[in-house]
């Protein structure tokens, strides 16, 4: 990893150049919807943070949805062109990559246990993304919409409260 | 005892410095570090109600009892996304 911040930035090691991706949380819950018999669902989910542009494309073709399920949300953040009324040319974002991880990790966790989801995924850049670029991507798959709406919604509300990474615009 | 105080985001501006050795009391709560801090780096009291305070990756209240070897971190509101 190199850091590319003329900044003192020990703290910060490893937020640059950086590429975790954690797809291999999976957890198995009981799920019964109206008044079937609970089953076994395993929950897919999926961290990325990266300095890599975001490859739509490619989440989509990795999208696993199984019959039970019929709703698939997903929410894109895109940089704006500017920033309280000044015009930008890009957002650095920088993470504490280690406690991001786990406050994502709870977070997830606490989907699980309130909306009865499939798969949760999740990309966010750190690092310089420019303006028009995608910086967050956010997928929840459900039963319902309501439930895939409200788990994706509320995820992203929780990420920006709790969710070490700030942003910095680069004019 | 000592501990590793982090500064994450702008807050290393404000210090001048990303990482630092802190000598507190013992049985010193993370509230009285943050005012020792404040005193240290007086840039930082502007933001003394806004500032998130992490023991390890965890949030942890002003009254949690800080033991040899915490990592303690200190940073401005998140804005993620």
């Amino acid at each position: 990893m190199r850091c590319r911040c003329s900044r003192p930035c020990k703290a910060g090691e490893g937020i640059y150049d950086l590429r975790i991706t954690i797809s291999d949380w999976r957890a198995t819950y009981a799920h019964a919807p109206g008044n079937r018999k609970p089953e076994l669902t395993t929950v897919i989910r999926h961290l990325t943070l990266t300095t890599e542009p975001i490859n739509e494309p490619e989440l989509l073709a990795q999208r696993k949805m199984s019959d039970g399920m019929g709703a698939t949300v997903y929410f894109l953040g895109v940089v704006r062109g500017d920033e309280e009324g000044k015009a930008i040319s890009a957002i650095e974002y920088e993470a504490f990559q280690k406690m991001a991880e786990h406050q994502f990790k709870l977070l997830f966790d606490q989907i699980e246990k309130r909306w009865p989801v499939e798969s949760v995924r999740l990309v966010h850049r750190v690092g310089v993304v420019k303006v028009n670029e995608p910086s967050l991507w956010v997928e929840v798959i459900a039963p319902h919409r309501g439930e895939a709406f409200a788990a994706c919604q509320w995820l992203i509300d929780e990420m920006k409260r709790l969710v070490p990474i700030w942003k910095r615009p680069v004019h | 005892m000592q501990i590793t105080v982090q500064f994450h985001s702008y807050f290393k501006e404000l210090t001048g410095c990303a990482e630092i050795r802190e000598v507190v009391t013992a049985n010193c709560p993370l509230g009285a570090l943050h005012q020792q801090l404040m005193a240290r780096f007086p840039k930082l009291a502007p933001m003394e109600k806004s500032t998130l305070i992490a023991v390890g990756v965890d949030y942890q209240p002003r009254d949690y009892v800080l033991k040899e070897g915490d990592e303690v971190s200190l940073f401005p509101p998140v804005q993620g996304g």
